[in-house]
């Protein structure tokens, strides 16, 4: 019995040390529950197979939890986890992710580097696209809203993460340059995984299997109200199991190259704040590709489009009614040509009216409402084009811990 | 002519009741000594305190910030052209991307001195009359 004393005090003499080894960790995060009553409608009526549904949510859209540290020697750490859609591994809801995990050095202003897994620098509204606190929107401009994942998959039009981004800032008077450059793996559809199983037997699930990876950067302005940028990609889309039907039926229409270029721009005026962002994803297609997506196209154009182009843009005017309260509106639009099934012979688009209030630096309560609409050739007899439409109300809370 | 004199007098002390109110009210930007800087220029503050840089003259710079909304943080804030709210947003920002971390606390003038004082490449802010030579002047907000 008093032999083990000793053990134990060691190992608490150990766990002691260990803890005070980590109370250097910063530890802090956010969370935002929301609710959102939806509803959506044809005219002059549903196509076939679809419907008008209305129904009410309410849970925890957002949760991100950081672990930070400073490292010395100019370096520091930074680990992101993510979970959205009330999370439950139990029950198959949301989806947990390691958002960001990388070791920063910060050399000088005009040379960092961030090393692991970097969201990065593109356009405006990427690196802080989880960030609800920073955010008035309950739900986000349409291509960033994370808690729709499994509707839009927004790495197939933003870039994919980075491994390595070099960036910095330069002043010049009172006008600061910025820049960077990143680079990281292929597309989330060239690594390996148990849906995805490429080369089995030699790469592991969560790696690359090509030799591809992408590149991008961004160069800006920035002044005390004022931020312009623009932003270049290049990586490749994996299209070896291309659905061409709606039966399923698949095609080898190979990697493609795809190129993204975008811009965003935030300018303060008095009470007022404007902010806007502009993508487009321009992907390369051979003449054969071509035609046979325009076969398919003539075939079923509810189900496949005439190209892999993509474009997404916002623009929210708010207004800072005093320090705590403010309103805003805002106008969205995204389209991946491919999919009409989804996004329609225009786009997929909405028009937002919200506000929030500022409790105190840690609470932020959010209002919106937004129309979205689209319009699509259901390529049924008589009547073939349907007009779309969804209301959306949204109450949210952004608290930060 | 003794009317006179009790005139000027009254003159006098209410001139330098004016200065000294004037001379309270003038707030300066501090640092600790041993950063390599003499002056700062009011761009390279506002790059510092907007979290827009991180260094002055190639150091790297501890920055002090004060909670309370006293005369000095309102002229900095002035300087700076942002509110506290606007500045505390951009912190935020900072703190959630990993791109920074926002300046520290004082809790008081004396406390902002004692803690610039020693801490190095530390600058804060302070009013000209709680300053004194334990740390050095960089810049004279009027």
């Amino acid at each position: 019995m008093f032999k083990k004393i000793p053990f134990t005090l060691f190992l608490l003499i150990l766990l002691s040390k260990s803890l005070i080894a980590q109370s250097s960790v910063d530890i802090y995060g956010y969370v935002q529950s929301s609710y959102s009553f939806f509803h959506n409608y044809y005219t002059p009526y549903a196509p076939i197979g679809e419907s008008n549904y209305t129904y009410n949510n309410m849970g925890v859209n957002q949760l991100n939890l950081f672990l930070a540290k400073d490292l010395g020697n100019d370096l520091a750490s930074f680990i992101n986890f993510e979970f959205v859609n009330n999370y439950s591994s139990d029950k198959g809801f949301g989806s947990f992710n390691i958002s960001e995990a990388y070791i920063k050095w910060d050399y000088r202003d005009f040379l960092k580097v961030k090393f692991g897994m970097v969201i990065p620098q593109f356009n405006a509204l990427f690196e802080i696209y989880n960030r609800t606190p920073l955010l008035p929107y309950v739900v986000r401009p349409k291509l960033y809203d994370a808690t729709s994942g499994n509707l839009v998959d927004i790495f197939d039009i933003l870039p994919q993460k980075a491994l390595i981004q070099v960036y910095g800032s330069i002043p010049v008077k009172s006008v600061n340059i910025e820049y960077a450059l990143f680079a990281g793996n292929p597309p989330n559809s060239f690594l390996s995984s148990p849906n995805n199983n490429l080369l089995p037997g030699y790469v592991a699930f969560g790696e690359s299997a090509v030799s591809y990876i992408s590149f991008g950067g961004r160069i800006g302005l920035k002044t005390s109200n004022l931020r312009v940028g623009v932003s270049a990609s290049i990586d490749k889309d994996n299209r070896q199991n291309f659905v061409k039907d709606e039966l399923g039926g698949t095609a080898n229409l190979g990697d493609l190259y795809r190129y993204r270029l975008g811009s965003d721009l935030y300018f303060k005026f008095g009470d007022f704040e404007l902010s806007a962002e502009y993508l487009i994803t321009r992907t390369q297609v051979s003449s054969a590709i071509q035609d046979s997506l325009d076969l398919w196209n003539a075939q079923d154009p509810y189900f496949i489009g005439k190209s892999f182009d993509k474009s997404f843009y916002y623009a929210t005017l708010l207004y800072n009614i005093s320090s705590k309260l403010f309103v805003y509106t805002m106008y969205d639009y995204l389209n991946d040509d491919v999919d009409p099934y989804y996004f329609g012979l225009d786009g997929y688009y909405g028009y937002h009216f919200g506000g929030g209030y500022y409790v105190n630096e840690s609470i932020l309560l959010k209002i919106q409402y937004f129309k979205n609409f689209g319009r699509f050739d259901t390529g049924e007899p008589v009547i073939p084009i349907r007009n779309y439409y969804e209301n959306n109300v949204a109450v949210g809370v952004s608290i930060i811990f | 002519m003794k009317f006179r004199l009790k005139y000027f007098i009254v003159l006098t002390i209410l001139i330098c009741c004016l200065f000294a109110e004037i001379n309270n009210a003038q707030v300066v930007i501090i640092a600790n000594k041993n950063l390599p800087v003499k002056l700062i220029d009011n761009n390279s503050l506002i790059n510092l305190y907007t979290l827009q840089s991180n260094e002055l003259d190639a150091q790297k710079v501890k920055l002090f910030y004060s909670n309370t909304e006293n005369e000095a943080v309102k002229k900095l804030l002035e300087m700076i052209g942002k509110s506290g709210t606007e500045l505390k947003k951009i912190w935020l920002k900072a703190k959630l991307t990993g791109n920074g971390n926002p300046p520290e606390n004082a809790l008081s003038d004396e406390d902002m001195v004692q803690k610039v004082a020693s801490t190095p490449n530390a600058i804060g802010f302070v009013s000209l009359k709680s300053a004194n030579s334990s740390v050095k002047i960089i810049l004279k907000l009027d």
